[in-house]
């Protein structure tokens, strides 16, 4: 048997199997692939229902012919061609193509299998069947078969394969949504699917300005304009704050208070929003808060319908939880600076307060620097957690809490309307890149060194 | 500079300045911990009359009584789906953001340029929750299961993998890789057997972030968990102060006012609170090194 089967990957026939398992997969087109159950009766659909289209359910509903499947087909087809083919091309090619068009077959059926209940959502319990089974199994072998051929041709390498599970969860999490943000231009309408709902152009962004009224009252500028101020004061204030703690912490004589407090400025950094917003609770409720406790009953603020009080509040439990984590960067890297230097000031006579804007500021310049950049990249987007949680999700607050990313949460959580989620969330990915990139191009002009990339 | 000593008098005027900064920010850092355990101590008519206080007058552990009493399983299992994600979304992010990035540090790595860029570009620019929440529930169909609390966003960032990436070719010198392949070993076994056990700081220092971004996030939840059967311990805090009688109503078709009236609010809100930190503070000790290495690695840049 293991002659034989040298032999046979030896020979001129040896992708013969691959043929073999190709047209097995076309003759699963002949087996039910999904089915459905109708006046208490189950009925298996088969793929030609797919690809060519049919009455189903006593007629009362009209399986469309779809694309994909359709390409699918044609597709394992072309697998059977090219593995027959095999001796008469260039092998990596032949492998290329079968890897390829086994990946797609591979693909189209599984996001098919997936979304088999909103496709066909007017038929019950939606089942998935043996022959959508076998066709996605033999389709793997047929994508394995190649890619060890390949690696065989030394094409592939095996680091290829090491970076196959993150590059697939990258590809999964962030790049498909990437070409999402298209459901922007679209009007969605879940009934006839994404891919072939209208497109619009910018109606969805419409919305966003009222028709009539000032600019200055839309909803595009209040979050706008909250989302940039607030991480202006964000990035100013713990960055200031940060090196003054982080040279605090660094000069501080005892290493044994620098322990504890080093631990304890940490800690706010390790609680979600969520503990602020308990926290946040403890001070301002109306009932049993800190602060209305001590404040005689007359004079009761109602913080959670106040909006005065909530800019501070917000850069202060901004800061409270992140400041720990600015200085414990900075302290790094002014643990890191040449010794030497002090010892040379110190014996030129310069004092304290000399050292630090002679020596330990010059030093931190490029870590300043790195985050501000890396924050200022990020001007666009808010802590969701901050200003949704903390402030209560209180709508008289709205005003001075909403931000783009929870008016995105909002209008598509709340008020289920995902043409104007996609709108901002799409105006937020765009303008938000736009900045990083122009921020680094800038800083790329006049201080090489800094910029990000 | 702390160990040049404390020599003249403006050294002792400085040191005493910044002791000062120091412990007003410790206060302030600390104190609202103690308000939340001091409160939740406190009796609930002293806490209806009084308000929450830094110190209890007058003790009662009421609160936690009613949580461990009435609502355990609640808590339990909220508990438990926290330690599942956690540990589950923390292996996986452990098993292949290490494994991309080390090809990535290899010099003789003809894609790693490629597929370098392919990774830092996704933290430059994406799609935005909209496109996500529709791929994630339409496509995937993870609405109301666990699976969302794990796979969105949390397993691993590009930033990670950038660390891993600096880190492996910094400490694994090429000629260890060249020596073990003329001996023989395939690219498998100098991954899993070289490089990992070579890298384990760094490895607990990002498995540690990970680990807490898993134990601290409700925004997950918040969009694809309704069923209360999967609330994570996060999100059960989350929706106790919203609503305090989400407490009793959870799984029960009850009407909630009676009971409502019965709790002791202000107290259990306090609990719940604690009972939420508590075994971050107990682990803080241990993991209090690799945490503060892990951001100090936030700042370095390649």
């Amino acid at each position: 048997m293991k002659i034989k089967l040298d032999a046979y990957l030896k020979s001129k026939f040896r992708m013969m199997h691959i043929a073999i398992l190709a047209f097995i997969i076309i003759l699963c087109s002949f087996f039910p692939y999904l089915s459905y159950v109708h006046n208490k009766k189950r009925y298996g659909m088969l793929i030609l229902n797919f690809i060519f289209g049919k009455n189903v359910a006593g007629g009362s509903v009209f399986i469309e012919s779809n694309m994909f499947m359709q390409m699918s087909f044609l597709l394992i087809l072309a697998i059977a061609i090219v593995a027959l083919l095999y001796n008469k091309m260039r092998s990596v090619l032949a492998d290329k193509l079968i890897a390829f068009f086994a990946f797609f077959v591979l693909v189209t059926n599984l996001v098919y299998i997936l979304r088999r209940n909103s496709i066909l959502n007017e038929l019950k319990q939606v089942k998935v069947e043996y022959g959508a089974v076998i066709i996605v199994l033999l389709s793997m072998v047929i994508l394995i078969q190649s890619l060890y051929n390949l690696w065989k041709e030394k094409v592939l390498f095996t680091l290829d394969f090491l970076i196959v599970p993150g590059m697939l969860y990258f590809i999964i999490n962030n790049y498909i949504p990437m070409v999402g943000i298209l459901i922007a231009f679209k009007k969605i309408d879940y009934r006839v699917g994404i891919i072939d709902s209208p497109w619009v152009g910018f109606e969805n962004f419409k919305v966003l300005f009222p028709q009539t009224g000032s600019f200055f009252q839309s909803d595009a500028f209040i979050i706008t304009r909250n989302t940039l101020l607030y991480n202006l004061a964000f990035i100013t204030l713990s960055t200031i704050m940060g090196v003054i703690v982080g040279i605090c912490l660094a000069d501080l004589f005892s290493s044994k208070w620098k322990k504890f407090f080093q631990t304890s400025i940490l800690l706010p950094q390790l609680i979600s929003m969520v503990i602020v917003a308990y926290i946040g609770y403890a001070f301002f409720s109306n009932e049993a808060g800190l602060i209305n406790s001590m404040l005689e009953p007359e004079n009761a603020i109602n913080f959670y319908a106040s909006p005065k009080y909530w800019p501070f509040i917000l850069v202060f439990v901004f800061v409270w939880k992140q400041i720990g984590y600015s200085a414990i960067i900075f302290l790094s890297s002014i643990v890191g600076i040449d010794h030497s230097l002090y010892e040379a000031a110190k014996v030129d006579g310069a004092n304290k307060i000399q050292q630090i804007s002679y020596i330990t500021l010059p030093m931190l310049k490029p870590t300043i620097m790195t985050l501000v950049l890396l924050q200022v990249g990020r001007i666009f987007y808010s802590d969701f957690g901050l200003f949704y949680q903390v402030p209560m999700n209180s709508g008289a607050l709205y005003n001075v809490t909403n931000t783009i990313d929870t008016f995105v949460y909002r209008a598509l959580m709340v008020s289920n309307n995902i043409s104007t989620a996609s709108a901002v969330s799409t105006y937020q990915a765009v303008v938000g890149f736009a900045i990083v990139f122009t921020v680094n191009m800038l800083v790329k002009k006049f201080d090489r060194e800094n910029a990000l990339f | 500079m702390s160990d040049s000593g404390i020599k003249s008098k403006s050294d002792k005027i400085y040191q005493i300045v910044i002791f000062s900064i120091l412990v007003v920010l410790a206060i302030c850092a600390l104190f609202p911990f103690l308000l939340l355990v001091s409160s939740s101590v406190t009796e609930e008519s002293v806490l209806l009359s009084k308000g929450y206080s830094f110190f209890p007058r007058k003790i009662s552990f009421y609160a936690y009584e009613y949580l461990f009493k009435s609502n355990a399983t609640k808590v339990l299992r909220s508990y438990g789906v926290t330690f599942f994600i956690t540990i589950v979304g923390t292996s996986i992010s452990l098993l292949i953001a290490p494994m991309l990035a080390w090809p990535l540090a290899r010099k003789d790595y003809k894609r790693a340029k490629l597929v370098t860029f392919l990774v830092f570009f996704t933290m430059l620019f994406n799609g935005g929750i909209v496109p996500s929440y529709i791929m994630w529930t339409q496509l995937f169909g993870l609405k109301n299961t666990i699976w969302a609390l794990i796979f969105p966003t949390l397993i691993m960032n590009g930033f990670y993998v950038i660390l891993y990436k600096n880190n492996f070719a910094h400490n694994i010198h090429p000629a260890l890789v060249e020596a073990a392949k003329i001996d023989g070993a395939g690219e498998w076994y100098i991954y899993f057997k070289i490089v990992l056990p070579l890298s384990l700081p760094i490895i607990a220092t990002i498995g540690l972030m990970v680990g807490l971004a898993y134990w601290n996030d409700w925004v997950n939840g918040l969009y694809y968990i309704s069923d209360t059967k999967l609330y994570s311990l996060q999100q059960l805090l989350k929706s106790i102060i919203d609503n305090i009688s989400a407490l009793a109503s959870m799984g029960s078709s009850v009407d909630t006012s009676s009971v409502t009236n019965k709790m002791p609010g202000s107290g259990i809100r306090m609990a719940m609170a604690v009972i939420g930190i508590i075994p971050i503070m107990v682990l803080y000790p241990f993991f209090q090194k690799a945490f503060v290495k892990g951001i100090a690695l936030g700042g370095v840049k390649e």
